[in-house]
């Protein structure tokens, strides 16, 4: 019987598996041949652990899509899992995608509900001549019944050297518009929130699939082993709530870390995080005596990878610990940058988003409010008035401290919602016929602007008609916003597949083209 | 053709990348009516036409669509080809695309001018280019191109794939099932049973040998956590230990298939598979409102179904049938039919309730991916979309009722008298609201017949007709999906032919601007034809009111129709022209009132036709009597059956998918590939019978194949085909054929007995193996996939939380009943599968560990090791309860020196005595432990040491895996 190690010792040194990436055959014999074969490999283990998806699943599960190949070689052929030390080899390979990816990180800025185009980023001055009358191109069917045009309330100036216009509500953010990108011709399918939230995440308006982030973990990983990679905030839950960052068929791993920013404590934000009992010395010790126990075990099981992989999650945890409460906690800013921000909770959040993509999270979302503030079915002009209030200044702060601190080039800042509003009047609730200055949703077109990652600053792609009903020229569906945004991370969004249920999923279904116009 | 377009359509359903439908249904939205006038073409030479054709319209063509729509397109986008003159005219799925001289009236112009197809879809082509295509067509489309550009005709699409049936049937899994002889193998000395020698021949063949025999302790404690998912006590370990006789396994084994935990182990793998979860997943409704009242009586079901051995091929038609074959007596039975109707409701859009409940049943009772098919034929399976739709009109003549049957007769308690008069009182409004509003609507929907044809002719199709629901209607609103419905069915029957719909046509052909000098004609030449219901005939009801009809416009026609219309409806008696055999009236009514009519819906999708304010109650109402039940200990339990319809559902295939694109009439019937090319409809009301009975059936080569497989998967590790819900051509084939076959078969003959079949299994030496390593062998199977050793395994999550309540002492080993909060009460001590199964917000915990995805059936959880586990395991409230708990228990707090104390937890967790080294450790940890908490400026503890230490008893590998 060895003698053991006792529990306050450093644990035994990790052993290390020779790392061998090679492109044996891995598929049935009889599959066709994989796009990917000649390519660098270029998927890694979401929170970097090689233990994440079994060798056997990665092989049945990544279908033809990306280049797996590298990385079963990786993993070695211990009959199961990889090691530690294949690790810290595979976080790096976590830059290897399909192509050089010009953004690492992703923080998704969801105005939820439907922020108007037209009075915001998108100006219609077209629209006052036929104030209170009815449009002669006539009104696109949209939820509920609307009437004569309602011209913008707001004002709209230029700005930056570009010239972009910008409503007064957003004027803050405006100071950035040579970084910006307003893409003016988004269009998607269905005026109703629901399915029109989940097709902006997931790609699909009803059927359970991955979300955008969950995607990306997949293909990306992630590049801090202590943080969840992909982190939703909102104060409170937006419609369609988890089903916006889930993880569907995707290991449950890959979902969303959903963060309810109305909590401040650290504990109401993770899972298990802290210990209410046990001081972190006490745990420290704990964990020495677990290691001891397993390292035990694991003597007469060597060759079994997957023990390890739990010795090592462990560690990952403990630290863990300490990273997530820091990355969280806004309040270690220095006073100018939390003033920066400002006060409020659409500030916390953007302050948190910064925080943890300077930590290596691979994606951030920051849904503005609970269920769908932007939804302004009447009294337009105050709700999206107050909104701007609350999100301008801790936009234009967010994008300012990405870029002092030399992120916003590899991070993309995505801003907008699910769809636009229609420039003509709502009609009010249920055609009562009472239009209280509101607008109905509106699919047919709508804006969404980016920032950084590798898009060109200082530009808008694509236009609405005359009166901003209509996506005609250039039009952008979702899908293809989201092959656009696939490709500055570095994937061909027709490669990054898995395979669920006999089917080779992806993204983006099977539409999608890449925007290039916008890219730099 | 009605009866099936009821549902507002899905859009685009997911595909795989490969798939053709690059637009989804974009182009398949509307029904072509030439609303413009075929004016006479503009005056010009053919030699002009040609002119213009090759110098403007054909470049515009190549350069915008042929990508999509000739020969050369890499996939032919909804079979519409624009390459030759006589496709362009034929046109696609959505009709013609040019009609000679009507510009407005043609698809084409129309798409381009995106206004209902937007094409090109990149973006509008610049107005001139517009501009020239509708002078083109106005010039009466002249096209000289008599063949397809490119190449030679071959029509409608080049990438036409047919399915060879005979062909398809010789893949292994169709081939009809084998009862393969057992092969001779070396070493006769280690086989317990025939299955050890089918493995052994194959690790002979590879040179490779099996292991030896696992030790007893670590037999008992893979052989309990295998079948009832918790270890074995340290007492009985060592009474297997020392139990010599020959059948000492044997005995252990008929002792836990026996024990009614067998069925809370088995029935939760089942539960994967029928993705079964408690809560619906509705928008904006959370908590306790979320859950399905009785969605629990189907987990308890299949508890019971697995407990009391219920043959597999009963365990099917129950789940698909029991509402048509359980007998008296056992109304426990209708509780399976939850395996229907426990999946999501997708925003209450019920082709995707039925394409669900098609892909359960297809995947997880066959292994067969018929959801795949549901837009076109399978890319790769002999599965077509005639097979999708003959089993969507099996589900789509299935409803679910509003009364569902009690499962046991409520108690006669004063609380329980009174929960029935609340819950009969909600019942009530909410069945008098659905009954009231069918009602209601049904009848508006045939008065306002004038209005939709108003709309016909006079407005364009609005994509929401087709693509949109939860529109917020107010009451006066015409209902998109009945003018979407009249539109394609008046266009449909606007032929030279119809008696009732043909003069319609020819009315609306004529343009505006003449309309009142042409109208006087073209009502002579119907009222010149005969009268009567049949082809070439005019109806005489129709005909008595166009004789006197006064018509200026189109409006006016709308009219005159809709007084015809009104005439046949509300008339209760009154003479009526005579038609000899199909009465005149009768013909309208069947239009205005018939199920193959536009105005006609199913009860049950009553909601969809609702008013804003309306559908709120519906849903309100509904959720207030779904509330009353779970808020009350008395609701007693009730089966989620469904029930055949009254109308049952004659299917059409949707072209691509689309409801509003109804194709080809399909019977409700079995999968081609396994039912024969010769195959009969079903044939009993909705076919679910049939259909259970075909699954059910021993000529079924899949479903015992289907059902072995995953049963040996749970065994050990790994399956014998690798994806174990996906039998097809893109599947590894099986690792050990003959092994599955004859499982499959023995299984069969066994009856489809479950345990007998886990008996065969678990009492061979291969199960029995030991699951060290041997490098020599792992060098030449490094997967283990010919098992020449026992796989290694980590607890579920459900064998992980249970054996850590068993441990310490606490587990609630009460069997069934409703939901229980596992995640948010630390205390809860009910086993596993009793948790709340929350589908939309499935807890951290569940995602952590690996819990299978509720949201579709699920074919083997995925495994991961990530620290959220560890996070759990260091810091839960459950985590630190178990230790607690167990560290004060009295075999362990009673034991006085703390070497015994070492020895006690052992024992209780890891079913054995620590060794010296193992003791030692143990106590340099508790006495550090304890120093430091004694120390003047000690953090706050506040976990005994040896609670402490106990917790990582029950965190360490050994605890966690299984040998």
């Amino acid at each position: 019987m060895p003698a053991l190690a006792p529990f306050d010792q450093d644990g035994i040194a990790c052993k290390s598996v020779p790392l061998s990436p090679r492109g044996r055959g891995v598929r049935g014999e009889g599959d066709p041949p994989s796009a990917s074969h000649n390519r660098a490999p270029s998927l890694t283990l979401p929170l970097a652990n090689p233990a994440f998806f079994s060798r056997r699943e990665l092989l049945a599960r990544t279908g033809t899509g990306l280049g797996m190949l590298g990385l079963v070689g990786l993993l070695g052929d211990s009959g199961g899992l990889g090691s530690t030390a294949v690790a810290a080899e595979s976080s790096q390979a976590a830059k290897r995608t399909h192509f050089p990816a010009r953004a690492k990180h992703v923080i998704h800025i969801y105005l939820n509900g439907g922020p108007s185009q037209i009075d915001t980023f998108d100006p219609k001055p077209a629209l006052a001549r036929y104030a209170g009358q009815r449009l002669p191109t006539g009104n696109l069917s949209t939820e509920r019944p609307t009437g004569s045009a309602l011209p913008s309330p707001f004002r709209f100036r230029r700005y930056g050297q570009s010239g972009l216009d910008f409503s007064e509500i957003f004027e803050k953010t405006a100071q950035h518009a040579d970084d910006i990108c307003v893409i003016r011709s988004m269009y998607c399918n269905t005026p109703n929130h629901e399915q029109s939230m989940r097709l902006m995440n997931t790609g699909d308006e009803r059927l359970s699939r991955p979300s955008f982030g969950s995607w990306l973990l997949y293909g990306m990983g992630t590049d801090n082993q202590n943080l969840p990679g992909f982190i939703a905030m909102c104060p409170g839950l937006p419609v369609s709530d988890v089903s916006n960052w889930r993880s569907s068929f995707l290991p449950g791993a890959f979902q969303g870390t959903y963060i309810d920013t109305r909590q401040t404590r650290v504990e109401e934000l993770i899972d298990n995080i802290r210990n209410p009992a046990l001081s972190q010395p006490a745990q420290r010790r704990q964990l020495d005596l677990l290691a001891a126990l397993n390292r035990r075990h694991q003597q007469s099981r060597a060759e079994d990878s997957g023990l390890e992989a739990r010795i090592e999650s462990f560690e990952l945890a403990f630290r863990m610990q300490t990273a997530a409460t820091d990355a969280l906690d806004v309040s270690r800013e220095p006073k100018h940058i939390q003033d920066m921000y400002g006060p409020g909770v659409q500030a916390r959040q953007m302050l948190i988003a910064r925080r943890l993509v300077e930590r290596g999270v691979r994606c951030v979302q920051l849904y503005h409010g609970d269920v769908q503030p932007w939804d302004a079915h009447s009294h337009l002009e105050q709700n999206h008035r107050e909104l701007g209030r609350q999100c301008d200044q801790p936009i234009a702060a967010l994008l300012t401290d990405l870029k002092q601190r030399g992120l916003l080039d590899e991070t993309l800042v995505l801003c907008g919602g699910e769809f636009g509003r229609t420039p003509a009047v709502e009609l009010g609730q249920a055609g009562t016929g009472n239009p209280q200055f509101g607008r109905d949703h509106n699919h047919w077109g709508f804006s969404v602007w980016m920032a950084g990652g590798g898009v060109k600053g200082g530009m808008t792609y694509g236009s609405t008609d005359e009166f901003g009903y209509r996506a005609v020229e250039n039009r952008v569906h979702v899908h293809d916003l989201h092959a656009t945004m696939l490709a500055l991370l570095g994937f061909d969004h027709t490669r990054l597949t898995y395979r669920y249920a006999g089917r080779d999923y992806r993204l983006t279904d099977v539409s999608g083209t890449v925007v290039r116009d916008i890219i730099s | 053709m009605l009866l099936i377009a009821f549902q507002p359509s899905t859009r685009s359903v997911g595909c795989r990348p490969s798939c053709p439908s690059r637009f989804g249904c974009a182009l398949a939205l509307a029904i072509v009516l030439a609303f413009g006038a075929a004016r006479p073409a503009i005056a010009a030479s053919p030699e002009d036409g040609v002119e213009f054709f090759e110098s403007r319209i054909r470049p515009l063509l190549v350069k915008n669509c042929y990508e999509c729509h000739s020969a050369q397109a890499k996939e032919l986008q909804g079979k519409l080809r624009l390459d030759s003159r006589e496709a362009l005219r034929r046109g696609g799925e959505s009709g013609p695309a040019v009609v000679a001289g009507d510009a407005p009236g043609s698809l084409l112009v129309r798409a381009l001018r995106y206004e209902d197809h937007e094409m090109p879809p990149k973006g509008k082509l610049p107005p001139s280019a517009i501009a020239d295509v509708e002078h083109w067509v106005k010039m009466g489309a002249p096209d000289p191109r008599d063949r397809p550009d490119g190449e030679a005709s071959q029509l409608p699409g080049k990438k036409q794939r047919t399915i060879d049936f005979v062909a398809a049937r010789k893949h292994w899994a169709y081939q009809p099932m084998r009862n393969p002889s057992v092969p001779q193998v070396k070493n006769t000395a280690w086989a317990h049973n025939e299955v050890d020698r089918f493995v052994l021949a194959q690790l002979e063949a590879r040179g490779l040998s099996p292991a030896p025999a696992a030790d007893r302790r670590t037999l008992l404690r893979r052989v309990s956590l295998d079948l009832i998912g918790l270890p074995p006590t340290y007492q009985e370990i060592e009474s297997f230990a020392n139990d010599d006789s020959p059948r000492a396994f044997e005995k252990v084994v008929d002792r836990l298939l026996a024990s009614p935990h067998y069925g809370e182990r088995w029935g939760r793998h089942w539960l994967d598979v029928a993705r079964y979860a408690d809560t619906k997943d509705l928008v904006l409704v959370f908590g306790d409102d979320a859950i399905r009242p009785y969605a629990y009586t189907y987990r308890d079901y299949v508890t019971k179904a697995f407990n009391a051995d219920v043959p597999y091929d009963r365990f099917i038609v129950d789940q698909l049938a029991a509402d048509q074959t359980a007998g008296k007596g056992e109304s426990w039975r209708l509780a399976a039919m939850g395996f229907l109707t426990l999946g999501r409701l997708f925003d209450y859009n019920l082709n995707d309730e039925y394409d669900d409940r098609i892909d359960t049943v297809s995947r997880g009772l066959l292994g067969m991916t018929v959801a795949c098919a549901r837009c076109h034929d399978h890319k790769y399976d002999a599965i077509t979309q005639a097979d999708y739709y003959g089993l969507y009109g099996v589900f789509a003549s299935s409803e679910e009722p509003v009364d569902l049957p009690l499962l046991a007769e409520p108690a006669a308690t004063a609380r329980s008298a009174d929960f029935h008069k609340k819950f009969a009182a909600k019942e009530h409004e909410f069945q008098e609201h659905v009954d009231h509003e069918f009602r209601e609507q049904t009848e508006v929907a045939r008065r306002r017949v004038g209005d939709y044809l108003l709309a016909v002719a006079t407005t364009r199709p609005d994509p929401n007709e087709d693509a949109v629901f939860f529109m917020s209607l107010s009451p006066s609103q015409l209902r998109p999906q009945i003018v979407g419905r009249w539109r394609r069915y008046v266009a449909r029957r606007s032929t030279q032919s119809d008696p009732v719909f043909g003069a319609w046509g020819d009315f609306m052909r004529l343009a505006d601007a003449d309309f009142e000098q042409r109208a006087p004609a073209v009502a002579k030449s119907w009222l010149d034809r005969p009268r009567g219901t049949a082809a070439g005939q005019l109806n005489p009801v129709l005909a008595e009111a166009l004789a006197t009809a006064d018509l200026h416009s189109k409006a006016d026609v709308s009219r005159l129709y809709r007084d015809t219309f009104l005439r046949a409806y509300d008339a209760k008696t009154g003479n009526w022209p005579a038609a000899p055999g199909y009465s005149a009236r009768q013909q309208l009514l069947d239009i205005l009132t018939g199920p193959e009519g536009p105005a006609w819906f199913p009860r049950s999708n009553a909601y969809l036709y609702m008013s804003r304010v309306e559908r709120d109650r519906y849903h309100h109402l509904q959720l207030e009597l779904d509330r009353v039940a779970v808020h009350s200990a008395a609701a007693p339990a009730r089966a989620m059956v469904v029930n055949d319809a009254a109308n049952l559902c004659s299917p059409r295939i949707f072209v691509r998918g689309n409801p509003a694109q109804p194709g080809e009439p399909v019977p409700r019937q079995f999968l081609r590939v396994l039912a024969g090319d010769h195959q009969q409809p079903f044939a009993h009301g909705s076919g679910r019978l049939d259909l259970a009975r075909a699954i059910a059936s021993r000529d079924n080569p899949l479903t015992a194949r289907v059902f072995v497989n995953r049963v040996w998967m749970h065994h050990f590790g790994q399956p014998l085909v690798q994806s174990p819900s996906d039998f097809g051509t893109r599947a590894t084939p099986p690792t050990h054929p003959e092994l599955l076959d004859y499982l499959a078969s023995t299984f069969m003959a066994d009856n489809w007995s479950i345990k007998n079949l886990h008996r065969r299994i678990v009492l061979s030496a291969a199960y029995q193996q030991s699951s060290a390593d041997r490098p020599e062998c792992r060098a030449i199977d490094p997967e283990n996939r010919l098992l020449w050793r026992f796989n290694r395994q980590r607890l579920d999550m459900e064998a992980m939380r249970d054996s850590m309540l068993a441990v310490s002492g606490r587990l609630d080993r009460t069997l069934f009943g409703r939901p229980a909060d596992i995640v948010g009460d630390p205390h809860c001590r009910r086993r596993t599968i009793y948790g709340l199964v929350d589908r939309q917000h499935l807890p951290g915990f569940h995602r952590a560990f690996d819990f299978a995805n509720p949201d579709q059936s699920a074919e083997r959880r995925p495994q991961t090791t990530v620290p959220q586990q560890a996070l759990f395991a260091m810091n839960s409230p459950f985590m630190l309860e178990q230790a607690q708990s167990l560290a004060a228990s009295p075999p362990v707090s009673g034991k006085l020196s703390p070497p015994d104390r070492v020895e006690s937890l052992y024992e209780i967790v890891l079913g054995r005595r620590p060794d010296e080294a193992e003791t030692e450790l143990a106590l340099r940890f508790v006495n550090a432990a304890q120093a430091d908490s004694s120390l003047p400026h000690a953090p706050q503890v506040k976990l005994d040491p040896w609670a402490q230490y106990a917790q990582m008893l029950l965190a360490s590998n050994e605890f966690t895996f299984v040998d």
